[in-house]
């Protein structure tokens, strides 16, 4: 036991004053009576051991004495002090990242289970006046509950609290509990986590501890998983990595399209990773890869033990080209696979709506934008000014042409990634002015590329002519065009990306056709998306889950198309599940030792009660100094 | 306020006082001796034995069994009684409220207890002496006999109720009293002693002093109720009435506890020494009435019959 306070002792002097007080105040009654006799032997026989003997057999005195005594302890605020569970005003952040849900608990309990019962623990160790904030740090850090007292809430907001899928966001959880802290007294900051976080963390202010969870560090993962087309077929890369300390065996399968493709066996040495690939169909659609740790072989997460690749690409979409003839495309678009090119000539421009139907994505070389735009993504090269009271566009205006075209501009866009612009050579080019797309490409007079969205449909701009350049001599050409192509995505709804992982931010474009959309969870849950008016890209954050989710859309002629789209774990530091004792916060080291987390039981409530109870047996004692009549002279 | 009325006085006609072991009196009282004599009043036979006066052979019964018997007759005499009351201040206590008496105050209930024996002294034709005694001086009546003396006692002892129970300036020293009473008497016979026996000295002194003269002591012990448990309280300084003597005591409910062991103690110490002795002891509250403590209490004691 110790004292917060311990110089309010000082004030037990007190205790001096009320003695003296007592001494003085036996300035005694004169009281005359028959003889001194009797009361000669009391006398003798009170002040015969000491001389304060009188004041030991005072009750009042003892009595004051002794709520004195308790008062001056309750200001010096003693304390039990033990390792488990803190007071104050407690910040509680609990990971809730992936590998929170490694089973390496008792009895297979989830980390994330014994860290929930470190929280009830702290919560049962509140103490009147502590108050709780309870962080949960996943990809998001949020706030279920702050600064409250209320026991069952705070038990009702963690028994909610579940473990995310993906990694935690430490850096601004710190910010939020460095925030929350802010004006309170003596915050005490609870970190309850298996390691993992970054070691750039910031100081935080009050007091921080940490309480590790977790034991074991065996587990077996799926890395990583991709396709790439090769040739007739297409490559699938999978890679599965042992995280733990001891080697172990698996298996992998491999379903396409949920039937059993392929079944492996592997062994992967201690903190390896075993890279194994397969040949599979052109036409599959959806691969889902299963590791499943042999007998004897430990693996504690399992959210990591299963991955999806979506290759998508046997639909083949339809290019309409507007244009008198541009060859460089064309080959292009034959190379391509999955592309179905028609071109339309230059003249039949007014014939364009009628020529077969609907396309993916249309290309406009060197033609007069009409005004009416299709519905689907557009590319337009060279667009040439209009005429008369036809078109342009209202969005894209041509005023002109210019031949200053050296390049003095590059934006940071995936659109220009892998190509050299430096090389290449434009002679002339056309003034376009619209405010809706972004340049990314610009010589000191004008825009060269431009690249955004008009009415909900993705545009991609060249404001020279083909012809009028070396572009589709240079290594850059079919490169640029891949990129551009992949971006405007024609036909697709879900927006390319590489796996997206749990938490993403997945974005649909819906087809201009589209009239609702419908995406199916992994668990079988459906979110309707309604399309918005104004046609702009719908951004779905609803990922938490692991696996494929389904997006279903019926456009305007009934037919119900659907794609899909897989959110994997991909995550090698939350497979990485081995636990630490320590984290770093500012320029120290947090080790979880009881020192550095104490939990204060304070006792002055108990000592005020008790000086209370003191006090009324006190009142009592006054009022019933009475007279006691010796029973044997009840001789009457 | 009267010390006796009529109607009280005559409750103790029928009533003697005895003694066990008083010497015989000189002269012919109308008590009945426990010694056998030559009154009329026959008591017992006994063998003749030479030396015998044979004027007291009883002749009839010689003459039918042929053997000599000696008629022996209860012999009647008289008994000294001295009445000893302690006068000192402590006595006069409690102080009553606007002058007067109070109820139990000890000395008047002391002067009414000798009253009371005196009077039945008279009654049974003894020789009743009362001494009213202080360690400055003492006053006597008597000694007297015949129930004529009854009416001046009373006025002896009303004159001086009026005088003693003002209280003054007068203690007791109790062994030098008794020794020089004991001294100083002509006649030993029943002596009660009336005090609070709340004294510097060693009563047992005085005591022991009369015993060895011959008297048969009665000790009536007085205490006031408010002596045998107090109804004080708070921190207090005790003056003494008597020496002026002062005692600092904090007076609570542990402390009356222990004045009542020290009290109790007291009072058995005394008790046992008069047992020792063969000293008749009674200890009597002054808020008693005489009538209970007279009739009742010394009658256990066979001090009156």
């Amino acid at each position: 036991m110790s004292l917060l306070v311990p110089g309010a002792l000082i004030l037990g002097l007190l205790a001096a004053p009320i003695i003296l007080l007592y001494m003085l105040k036996l300035r005694r009654r004169d009281q005359v009576v028959s003889s001194t006799l009797l009361w000669q032997e009391l006398v003798k026989d009170r002040t015969a051991n000491a001389p304060w003997q009188r004041l030991r057999r005072n009750l009042l005195l003892l009595l004051q004495l002794l709520i004195l005594a308790m008062l001056v302890l309750a200001l010096a605020r003693p304390y039990w002090q033990s390792s488990r569970g803190a007071n104050g005003n407690l910040i509680v952040l609990l990971d809730s990242s992936a590998s929170m849900q490694a089973t390496d608990g008792e009895a297979g309990a989830s980390r994330f289970v014994d860290a929930k019962a470190e929280v009830e623990r702290l919560i049962d160790g509140l103490n009147i006046g502590d108050q709780m904030t309870l962080v949960l740090v996943g990809r998001t850090p949020s706030v279920p509950i702050a600064m409250t007292n209320d026991r069952p809430l705070l038990r009702q907001a963690l028994k909610q609290a579940e473990p995310e899928n993906g990694s935690a966001d430490w850096a601004s959880a710190f910010i939020l509990a460095a925030t929350t802290s802010q004006g309170l007294i003596d915050p005490r900051i609870v970190i309850i986590s298996d390691g993992g976080l970054p070691e750039t963390l910031p100081a935080l202010p009050g007091e921080v501890a940490f309480i590790p969870v977790g034991r074991s560090d065996e587990n077996l993962a799926i890395t990583a998983m991709a396709t790439r087309p090769a040739g007739e077929a297409r490559d699938l890369l999978v890679s599965v990595a042992n995280k733990g300390q001891s080697p172990g065996q698996a298996v992998l399968s491999l379903y396409i399209d949920n039937v059993l493709f392929d079944s492996q066996r592997i062994g992967i040495g201690a903190d390896q990773a075993s890279h194994l690939s397969w040949s599979v169909p052109a036409k599959a659609n959806m691969i889902e890869g299963r590791l499943e740790a042999m007998t004897g072989t430990i693996d504690h997460l399992a959210i990591d033990n299963q991955a999806w690749a979506i290759s998508g690409g046997q639909a083949t979409h339809r290019v309409l080209l507007v244009s008198e003839e541009n060859l460089f495309l064309e080959r292009f678009f034959a190379i391509m696979p999955g592309y179905e090119l028609v071109r339309v000539p230059k003249s039949d421009i007014e014939q364009w709506p009628e020529a077969g139907g609907e396309f993916d994505l249309y290309i406009f070389d060197g033609v007069t934008i009409p005004e009416q735009l299709p519905t689907g993504s557009i590319l337009i090269i060279n667009p040439q000014p209009g005429t008369g009271t036809e078109g342009p566009h209202p969005a894209i205006q041509v005023t002109g042409s210019f031949t200053e075209t050296a390049i003095t501009r590059l934006a940071d866009d995936p659109l220009l990634t892998n190509v050299d612009w430096q090389a290449i050579n434009i002679a002339e080019a056309q003034f376009v002015s619209a405010p809706g797309l972004a340049t990314l490409v610009a010589s000191e007079t004008g825009p060269l590329v431009l690249a955004g969205e008009i009415d909900g449909r993705r545009v991609a701009l060249l404001t020279f002519d083909l012809h009028r350049s070396d572009l589709p001599l240079q290594i850059a050409f079919p490169v640029i065009m891949a990129n551009i192509v992949d971006w405007l995505n024609p036909g697709r709804v879900v927006a390319a990306e590489e796996s997206p992982q749990p938490g993403a931010v997945v974005t649909l474009i819906p087809n201009a056709r589209a009239e609702s959309i419908a995406i199916t969870h992994p668990d079988g849950t459906v979110t309707e998306i309604s399309r918005q008016e104004s046609g702009a890209p719908i951004l779905f954050n609803d990922t938490q889950q692991i696996g494929v989710y389904t997006v279903s859309y019926r456009i305007n002629s009934g037919e119900i198309r659907s794609e899909q789209f897989a959110i994997n774990f991909f995550n090698p530091e939350e497979s990485r599940i081995k636990p630490s004792d320590s984290v770093y916060i500012g320029s120290s080291e947090i080790v979880s030792d009881s020192d550095g987390f104490i939990r204060r039981w304070e006792l002055w409530p108990y000592l005020l009660l008790a000086g209370l109870c003191i006090l009324m047996i006190e009142w009592w004692a006054t009022y019933q100094r009475g007279i006691r009549r010796p029973p044997f002279l009840k001789f009457k | 306020m009267r010390l006796f009325d009529e109607a009280a006085l005559h409750k103790l006609e029928q009533l003697t006082l005895t003694a066990d072991s008083v010497r015989v009196g000189v002269m012919k009282g109308n008590r009945r001796s426990r010694k056998r004599g030559a009154s009329v009043e026959f008591a017992d036979y006994r063998d003749y034995a030479q030396g015998d006066d044979l004027r007291r052979l009883d002749w009839n019964v010689f003459a039918r069994l042929e053997r000599p018997f000696i008629k022996l007759t209860q012999e009647e005499e008289d008994l000294a009684v001295h009445i000893l009351v302690d006068t000192s201040d402590s006595m006069s206590w409690p102080p009553g409220a606007d002058g007067e008496i109070a109820p139990d105050h000890k000395l008047r209930f002391g002067l009414q207890l000798a009253g009371v024996l005196g009077y039945i002294g008279l009654l049974s034709g003894d020789l009743v002496s009362v001494t009213l005694f202080d360690s400055a001086g003492r006053r006597d009546w008597g000694p007297f006999r015949g129930r004529s003396n009854g009416w001046p006692l009373i006025q002896f002892l009303e004159a001086n109720n009026q005088n003693l129970t003002n209280g003054g300036t007068r203690q007791t020293a109790l062994d030098l009293s008794l020794r020089d009473y004991a001294l100083r008497s002509r006649r030993p016979g029943l002596l009660f002693l009336i005090s609070d026996l709340l004294t510097s000295g060693d009563v047992r002194e005085g005591l022991n002093a009369l015993l060895s003269r011959g008297y048969e002591v009665v000790l009536l012990h007085v205490l006031s109720p408010g002596e045998l448990s107090p109804e004080l309280a708070g921190d207090l300084r005790l003056l003494d009435v008597e020496t002026g003597e002062a005692a600092e005591v904090t007076l609570d409910a542990l402390a009356l506890d222990e004045y009542a062991t020290h009290l109790a103690t007291w009072q058995q110490g005394i008790s046992t020494f008069c047992g020792a002795r063969g000293i008749h002891y009674s200890l009597a509250a002054s808020d008693t009435s005489w009538e209970q403590l007279i009739l009742q209490a010394l009658r256990q004691q066979g001090v009156v019959r």
